[in-house]
C-alpha cells in the first residue's frame, strides 16, 4: 500500500484506538496492525513523535504504571479535548473518504 | 551486549534532541518499547541478537527520529510573563517617583532601583535552574522553614527575619505535603500538624501576613491534595482532618475582627484613606482633602496615591491587570503534570494573589489596622522586592521545565488494613501447607 495514504490518517487511527481504552506505544502499534489485518504497520519512530505532539497539544495526556514484567510501560489517555478533535478529524474523514469514493464510483464523464 | 545496543540506539535518538532535560523520560519509553519488542520477537522463535537487530531496525532511524523529538520536545519560554514582569516595575518606579514629589525623589529611588536590578539577576538564575532539585529536600527544606520561623519567635531576633520568612509559608507546606504524599492519614496529619506550627508562630510574632498565608496553605493548598489523592486517603476524612484548625481559625479571626478589637491606632491614615475613596473621581485628580497627600504614601499607599491622583479607572485597570498575572499563573500551575511543581507553583501564585489582595485593600481602607505587606514588584520594598522576585524566577522554572519533571517515587507506609492482608495471606498459606 502507498504509504503516504497512511501518513494523513496516522492521528486519527491513534486517537481513535486510544477512544476505547488507555494505551502504550507498543500495544498501540500491535492493535493497529491486528485491527487493520496488517495494513497499518506503523513504525516506532513515527509514532513517539506524533504521540509526544499530540500529549504537548493537550490531546492526549499520559501516566506511567509498572507493568507485570517490572518495566515502567507510559500509557496514553485521551483528553476531553481530544475526543473533540477526534470528532472533528472522523467527520472530516467521512467527507473526504465519500467524495473520494464519488469520484471513483461514478461522477462526471467527459465526452468527446 | 544486546542491551547495549539498544542503549546506544536510544542514546543516538536523544542525541538529536537540544533539550537535555527531556532525555531522561524520552529514553526510558524508547527503550522499553525496544526491550518489549525484542522480546516479542524471541517469543517467535528469533535469538536474542537477531530479536535486537530486528527491534532495532523496525524501529527506524535513530538521527530522523531525533531531530522529529526535537521539534516536539523545547522548554517552554516565558519571556513574555517577562516582559510583563518588567513593565510592571517600570509603572511601580514611575508611580513611586511622581509620589514622592521631593527634590531628592531620585536619590530616593536608587535602593529600589538597585533591588530591581538584584532581582532581575536572582529571578534569571532561578529560571535557569533545575527547580525539581527541591523535590530531592523537601523534608529538609519544610524543617529548615520551621527552624527560622521558631528562631523568628524570639524576642531578640531581627525585624526582617519575622517580616519576611512569612513568604515561605506556602513553599514549605508544600514541601511537607509533597514529602508525607502516600503516607495515608499519617502523613496528612503529620503536614497539618506542621502547619499549626506555622500558624501559631505566626501569632506570636504578631505577623497577620503569616496567618493570612497559613489560611492559604490549610484550605487550598492541603484540600488540594485530599482531592488529587495524593494522602490515598477517604476524601470527607481528610478535608475534615486538613481544614477543621484552619476553618475554627478563621471563624475566630472573623469574630476578632468584627467585634473591632485592635483596631487602635493608625486613625489618621484611616481617616485619609477615607477621604480619598470618597473624593475620588471616575478619571483624574480627586477633589482635595482636607489634609496634604503624605510623599511617604509611596511606600505603603501607592494605590492610594493612584486612585487619588488618577482615579478609580487607572485603579482598577492596575488591579484588573495585576489579578490577570496572578490567573495566567494558576492556569499555568494547574496544567502541571507533576505532583511537585502544581503544589510550589499554586503556592507562589497563592503568595502574589493574597500580597495583591491585601495591599489592595489595605489602601482602600477596607482592612484596618494595616497589615504590612508589598504590591509585588510595583510599591516600595527593596528586600521584599528581590523575594519576590526569586519566587516568581521559581515559578517561571517550573513553567518552564515542567513537563520533564519527575516526581520521585515514595515508599508508602504499610496502613492497618494492608497489615490485616497480609496476615490474611500468611494464615492462609500456613493452613494449606505452604
Amino acid at each position: 500500500m502507498d504509504k503516504s495514504l497512511l501518513a494523513g490518517s496516522t492521528t486519527v487511527l491513534i486517537l481513535k484506538l486510544l477512544e476505547d481504552q488507555d494505551m502504550y506505544g507498543y500495544q498501540m502499534i500491535s492493535s493497529l496492525a491486528e485491527r487493520s489485518n496488517h495494513t497499518f504497520d506503523l513504525k516506532a519512530g513515527t509514532l513517539y513523535p506524533l504521540l509526544h505532539n499530540l500529549e504537548k497539544n493537550g490531546i492526549v495526556e499520559s501516566y506511567e504504571k509498572i507493568a507485570e514484567n517490572e518495566r515502567t510501560r507510559k500509557y496514553y489517555h485521551l483528553t476531553r479535548n481530544g475526543k473533540k478533535y477526534l470528532k472533528e478529524k472522523e467527520a472530516e474523514w467521512y467527507a473526504y473518504s465519500n467524495a473520494v469514493n464519488s469520484v471513483l464510483r461514478g461522477g462526471l464523464c467527459y465526452a468527446e | 551486549m544486546q542491551n547495549d545496543k539498544i542503549v546506544e540506539y536510544c542514546t543516538t535518538v536523544c542525541s538529536q534532541i537540544r533539550w537535555k532535560k527531556s532525555h531522561k523520560k524520552i529514553f526510558s519509553e524508547l527503550q522499553n518499547h525496544l526491550l518489549e519488542q525484542r522480546d516479542a520477537f524471541v517469543e517467535m522463535g528469533d535469538s536474542i541478537q537477531e530479536a535486537t537487530d530486528k527491534a532495532i531496525l523496525d524501529f527506524g532511524d535513530p538521527v530522523c527520529i531525533g531531530m522529529d523529538l526535537d521539534r516536539v520536545h523545547r522548554p517552554k519560554s516565558q519571556y513574555p510573563l517577562m516582559i510583563l514582569l518588567v513593565l510592571f516595575c517600570l509603572f511601580g518606579g514611575l508611580l513611586q517617583f511622581f509620589c514622592i514629589q521631593s527634590t531628592s525623589a531620585i536619590a530616593d529611588m536608587i535602593p529600589q532601583a538597585v533591588s530591581y536590578l538584584i532581582g532581575f539577576a536572582i529571578l534569571m538564575a532561578a529560571y535557569f535552574i533545575d527547580f525539581s532539585i527541591l523535590s530531592r529536600y523537601s523534608l529538609p527544606i519544610a524543617i529548615c522553614t520551621l527552624a527560622v520561623v521558631l528562631i523568628a519567635c524570639i524576642p531578640s531576633s531581627g525585624r526582617h527575619l519575622k517580616y519576611y520568612i512569612v513568604w515561605l509559608y506556602p513553599i514549605a507546606v508544600s514541601c511537607a505535603i509533597y514529602y508525607f504524599r502516600t503516607k495515608g492519614y499519617a502523613g496528612l496529619t503529620a503536614s497539618t500538624l506542621f502547619l499549626l506550627l506555622l500558624i501559631i508562630c505566626s501569632l506570636f510574632t504578631n505577623r497577620i501576613m503569616g496567618v493570612f498565608l497559613c489560611l492559604f496553605s490549610g484550605l487550598v493548598l492541603l484540600p488540594l491534595s485530599v482531592f488529587k489523592g495524593w494522602f490515598h486517603v477517604r476524601k470527607i476524612y481528610g478535608f475534615m482532618i486538613c481544614m477543621t484548625p484552619c476553618l475554627l481559625l478563621l471563624l475566630t479571626a472573623c469574630a476578632v475582627y468584627l467585634s473591632g478589637a485592635g483596631r487602635t491606632g493608625d486613625e489618621y491614615i484611616s481617616g485619609l484613606l477615607q477621604e480619598i475613596v470618597q473624593n475620588a473621581s471616575w478619571l483624574g485628580m480627586g477633589r482635595t482633602l482636607s489634609s496634604p497627600f503624605p510623599s511617604m504614601f509611596h511606600t505603603d499607599y501607592i494605590l492610594a496615591y493612584l486612585l487619588y491622583r488618577h482615579g478609580w479607572i487607572p485603579l482598577v485597570t492596575v488591579i484588573a491587570l495585576l489579578y490577570s498575572f496572578v490567573a495566567v499563573c494558576i492556569w499555568s500551575a494547574a496544567r502541571q503534570k507533576s505532583m511537585f511543581g502544581k503544589l510550589i507553583a499554586v503556592s507562589i501564585a497563592g503568595v502574589f494573589a493574597i500580597q495583591i489582595t491585601v495591599y489592595a485593600l489595605s489602601n482602600l481602607g477596607v482592612i484596618r489596622p494595616y497589615v504590612s505587606t508589598i504590591l509585588p514588584f510595583i510599591s516600595y520594598g527593596s528586600f521584599a522586592n528581590i523575594i519576590n522576585f526569586a519566587l516568581l524566577g521559581l515559578l517561571l522554572s517550573i513553567f518552564r521545565n515542567g513537563e520533564v519533571m519527575d516526581d520521585r517515587v515514595a515508599k508508602p507506609i504499610l496502613t492497618r488494613a494492608g497489615w490485616k492482608r497480609i496476615r490474611a495471606i500468611i494464615h492462609y498459606e500456613e493452613t494449606n501447607g505452604q
